[in-house]
């Protein structure tokens, strides 16, 4: 129970979801691992161990689920000598407390390199990154509508049904990235890296201020709130969908937004780096800072903020009824108020383009490396990390260097909001390749197996489902290390400025 | 990837639940669900106005509404004027002096007499006449002369006008041997006026002119010549004059009063009923009423109304010029009655009877006038504003049907009265009114023996909308007394419990008598209240659904 309520404060604190922002999908168990050159997403200013060059697709791909709306193994419960499992509607009333969203987000990179370059004291990264997402948000008064109705004064603050939260989210881009890190001396480092987003699909549904008021004394309803759908290249996937059949041209449309996209705009990465002490070491960074200006295949539909009241049939309305045509005096009624709605809202249509942002980041970290001269270093590290719009991420690492063929991080800590989970990394040196495997969720690992039986033909057909698990993130990838050969030792990193020994005047030059 | 992720399912399957349609369900939800239903606002003007066979008006005096019943007691003229037939003789003779002097008239020369006469006779109805108009008629002479002369006669109407000028006559006699000489002479008096100036009766004013001219014969001593003047069909269209006080025309009227037949004394109290009468006289005659019967009637007995609101009815003005409506009006109240015509209507009269005569001119008043257009129109209207009381007024109606049927039918499919753990009606009402409202439903079986109500006897949360708040303050007297100043607000809840559905459902319930019982405020005291057109009865009806659903398999 105690946990239960954990969760759900937890769920309740997270802040009202406007303009759900897609974002790359990055292991935060990848930040103290530079054995992955993936960690560079979530530490700009550091460097691998490697150049590498990635396989197209496989060089870095992850995924990721959002789900704090659909836990059903939290609703049931079933004894060992029970046939059935049991469903208990008070959890499910209370797990959809506070928000409530189903998120994916698919991110891979087409292309990857990284190279070193003047001795290691700078580093070139670049690529070409795919992402994709979709979500949405349901308010928690909608979903709790059948629990509540909208008239339990018990359950409902003030009467009132708040569905401000709802909104939809879809889109598609394509990232072409330069990135550059420079080691300016022994404790400074900076990192930037430029990004031309191509963006292929978006669509996104948001209302505000959506509620729906019931009266106290007279049971009048009171709806107000007005919405915005916008849209940059999905009408001929709407087509497709709705209908099933397409064009020729509008298949032939949609291959080529595939390759030109249907918008496109500008994103800035920056970091910094500072090496206190050779055991400490602190980093900030800013990712996405820019955005995506929608210009093709423009839809845009947004009504005007509207309060509609309905307070029961006028009886000075129906004066002219007859009995035998109530029912269709009353359908018209109904339309009749449908229709001034309708007036109200104002509904507007446009193809103007539009600009979404990419959601700035901003991460602050420090790592403590006892050891620093060791092969085996361990490190303790910690990041801060921030979404805008998303509550605080935070995350403790233990990482573990195991000589030059691996490093692990063990993690703990908490990821956009979604409850606490331990995570892990590993960076395995393969030979010429480097893979790396990275996890933010230990729930991901509980699963639950839901056996339906069919009344007809009484067979079972399993379902499986992670227990509660409300954010999974998984990151692969699959990389070819540059100068793997092996060495004694890699040269460290040379500063901008070596100690030069000035020969005494006794001693003879050395040439 | 698909391997290790079925390697890691393998490891990691915590637990295993099974499903089926018919897995138990633990906890509830307890939804409610309200939405306002209808709402409506009704004057005082839209309730009467639904009671169409009925006219109301606002009371003039105080604004309250008020019921009024008029009916129409004499519309005609209030006199007949006379048809005039009259005739007149004369013998103009000539004495010895005037025969000889005729016959000593040399052939061919003239002579001219004239002399004047009055024609008179009495009009019955008029004491005195000052003109009389003249819609048709005939005026002729007849002469008759055996003096052996060309005679030329005029015979000139001093006081009779045909198109402003006085009525002529002419006769030409010409002697041509015999005698006697014989003529003729018409006129048509249409449109005629004759002025008289107050004589005692009508006094025509002859002008004779006769011109003699000699044939040389000798004129016979006592030759005459006689005339014989008719007035025939003469329509008088209008009489000035004094018309003498007497009776007229018979008025009796009875007057159907279904609505004072069938309602209750002890439920419903007036108080302040009027018979207004409104006399419309276009005659210039003042005319007074002489009663024969006042009276409010049933099958088995009769109740005379006296007092001086009765006994002294005022005389009817008459109209100041011809053409012109004078208006009287006289109401009858309780203040002028015996007994007061609410105990009257108290007594559920289901008639009214008006009889009586009109009497011109009772005062004997001079300068009167009447014309064939002149109409007395009395119209009566019984007024009854709604000033009063009422309490236990009780309307009913029956609802059948299978209402235990129509109770589950109501709420399932998808949900059972296992389900609903009440429904409730609200009503809201702003109440401008000064009467209140109770209900009851009682629950009836298949022989509408009662088997349920909604509310015991007494019940302290029995249906109740209250009255429109009145200022007692206000003195009786003041036109304002009684009227609400200001709107009380009920909410009531109509509630239906599962336990009082599932009770409905068991009796096998086979209709519901709503009964509506009216009260005013203070009824129980006698106080009276006043209702306005204006005054404003809100009532809102909105419908509220707790559940408390347990999804049991």
């Amino acid at each position: 129970m105690k946990r239960r309520q954990l969760h759900s404060i937890a769920l309740m604190l997270c802040a009202i979801w406007h303009g759900l922002q897609a974002q790359a999908q990055q292991a935060h168990s990848l930040t103290f691992n530079d054995y992955a050159p993936q960690h560079l997403d979530l530490q700009l200013a550091s460097q691998p161990q490697s150049g590498f060059f990635a396989f197209p697709g496989i060089g870095n791909a992850s995924v990721a689920f959002s789900n704090s709306m659909l836990h059903p193994a939290t609703w049931l419960t079933q004894s060992s000598n029970e046939d059935l499992a049991t469903l208990n509607l008070d959890e499910v009333y209370s797990a959809w407390d506070g928000s409530n969203r189903l998120a994916a987000d698919v991110q891979v990179d087409w292309f990857q390199f990284g190279k070193f370059f003047k001795g290691k004291r700078s580093f070139v990264h670049g690529g070409i990154r795919e992402f994709a997402h979709i979500s949405i948000a349901l308010p928690s008064d909608l979903l709790r509508l059948p629990f509540t109705g909208n008239a339990n004064s018990e359950l409902l603050e003030g009467g009132s049904l708040d569905f401000s939260d709802l909104g939809f989210k879809t889109e598609q881009r394509r990232s072409f990235y330069l990135g550059w890190q420079r080691n300016w001396s022994e404790k400074w480092s900076t990192g930037i890296r430029l990004n031309y987003l191509r963006g292929i699909r978006h669509a996104q549904f948001s209302v505000q201020n959506v509620g729906w008021q019931t009266d106290a004394s007279n049971w009048d309803w009171s709806f107000s709130g007005e919405g915005m759908i916008q849209s940059s290249g999905m009408w001929p996937l709407m087509q497709l969908i709705d209908s099933g059949n397409v064009t020729d041209a509008q298949v032939q449309q949609i291959k080529d937004e595939l390759l030109t996209g249907v918008g496109n705009g500008f994103a800035i990465d920056l970091g910094v780096e500072y090496r206190i002490h050779p055991s400490w070491m602190a980093f900030a960074q800013i990712n996405d800072v820019g955005g995506i200006q929608w210009k093709e295949d423009v839809k845009n539909y947004t009504t005007q903020p509207t309060s509609v009241a309905f307070a029961g049939l006028e009886l000075s309305v129906a004066e002219d009824w007859a009995m035998g045509e109530a029912e269709d005096s009353l359908a018209t009624w109904g339309s009749a108020i449908a229709e001034d709605l309708e007036e109200d809202l104002a509904l507007s249509e446009n193809s103007i383009s539009y600009r979404t942002g990419t959601g700035a980041v901003w991460s602050v970290g420090t790592e403590f490396i006892p050891w620093p001269d060791v092969r085996w270093k361990p490190s303790l590290g910690m990041m801060l990390r921030k979404r805008q719009g998303l509550p605080l991420s935070w995350r403790t690492s233990w990482n573990q260097q195991w000589g030059k063929w691996m490093k692990t991080s063990l993690t703990f800590g908490v990821r956009d909001g979604l409850g606490s989970s331990a995570g892990m990394s590993v960076a395995l040196n393969a030979g010429p390749l480097l893979i790396t495997v990275a996890a933010d969720s230990h729930r991901m690992l509980n699963w639950t197996a839901f056996s339906w039986q069919d009344s007809a033909t009484a067979e079972r057909m399993p379902v499986y489902l992670p227990t509660n698990a409300p954010s999974i993130q998984v990151q692969l990838g699959i990389v070819w290390r540059m100068g793997w050969m092996s060495k004694s030792a890699s040269p460290p990193p040379k500063p901008e400025c070596e100690p030069f020994a000035l020969p005494s005047s006794t001693s003879s030059p050395q040439f | 990837m698909v391997i290790l992720m079925t390697v890691i399912l393998c490891g990691c399957l915590e637990q295993r639940f099974e499903l089926a349609e018919e897995m138990p369900v633990s906890g509830e939800a307890n939804p409610a669900f309200a939405l306002a239903l209808a709402s409506g606002s009704w004057t005082v003007q839209d309730a009467l106005d639904q009671l169409e066979s009925l006219d109301w008006e606002s009371d003039p005096v105080s604004g309250s509404a008020m019921f009024v019943q008029p009916f129409e007691v004499l519309a005609a003229a209030p006199f007949e004027l006379p048809l005039i037939n009259e005739s007149l003789s004369e013998v103009f003779q000539l004495d010895a002096t005037m025969a000889q002097a005729l016959s000593n008239l040399p052939e061919g020369e003239q002579f001219d007499i004239g002399f004047e006469t009055t024609w008179e006779w009495e009009l019955p109805s008029m004491d005195s006449v000052d003109s009389l108009w003249v819609e048709q008629g005939m005026l002729s002479v007849f002469v008759s002369s055996d003096i052996p002369m060309d005679q030329t006669i005029q015979l000139m109407c001093t006081n009779l006008y045909a198109e402003g000028s006085p009525i002529v006559l002419e006769l030409d006699l010409d002697y041509t041997g015999q005698l006697p000489l014989q003529q003729t002479a018409i006129v048509s008096t249409t449109d005629a006026r004759g002025l008289f100036g107050n004589s005692a009766g009508v006094e025509v004013l002859f002008d004779w002119d006769i011109v003699f001219e000699s044939s040389g014969a000798f004129v016979e001593k006592d030759a005459n010549i006689s005339f014989e003047v008719n007035w025939e069909e003469v329509m008088v269209s209008g009489a000035f004059g004094k018309f003498g006080s007497q009776t007229t025309v018979d008025f009796d009227v009875a007057q159907p009063l279904p609505l004072l037949a069938e309602w209750n004394p002890d439920q419903l109290h007036f108080a302040d009923p009027r018979i207004r009468l409104s006399a419309l006289n276009s005659s210039g005659i003042p005319i007074g009423i002489q009663w024969e019967q006042f009276a409010f009637i049933s099958d088995e007995e009769t109740w005379d109304i006296g007092g001086p609101d009765i006994e002294s009815f005022p005389t009817i003005s008459p109209a100041t010029s011809v053409g012109a409506w004078e208006e009287t009006v006289h109401v009858i109240d309780n203040s002028g009655t015996t007994p007061t015509l609410t105990e009257a209507m108290e007594l559920q009269p289901d008639s009214a009877i008006i009889s009586g005569q009109l009497v011109l001119n009772p005062a004997n008043e001079n300068s009167n006038f009447l014309t064939n257009e002149s109409t007395l129109q009395i119209q009566a209207a019984l007024e009854v504003p709604l000033v009063g009381w009422g309490r236990g007024l009780t309307w009913k109606d029956t609802i059948a049907g299978a209402i235990s049927q129509d109770l589950n039918a109501g709420i399932n499919p998808p949900l059972d009265w296992q389900d609903v753990a009440s429904v409730t009606l609200r009503f809201i009402a702003n109440n401008g009114w000064p009467i209140g409202l109770d209900m009851q439903a009682r629950f009836l079986d298949s022989n509408d023996a009662v088997v349920d109500s909604l509310y015991s006897v007494s019940d302290p949360g029995a249906f109740h909308i209250a009255a429109g708040q009145i200022d007692e303050s206000t003195p009786s007297n003041d036109s304002s007394y009684g009227r609400v100043v200001q709107s009380t607000q009920t909410i009531m809840d109509l509630i239906l419990t599962r336990e009082q559905a599932l009770e409905l459902l068991s009796m096998d319930c086979q209709g519901v008598e709503i009964a509506l019982t009216l009260a005013t405020q203070g009824a129980q005291d006698d106080a009276q209240v006043r209702f306005f057109f204006e005054d404003e009865f809100d009532l809102k009806l909105s419908a509220r659904v707790e559940c408390a659903i347990t999804l049991e398999p």
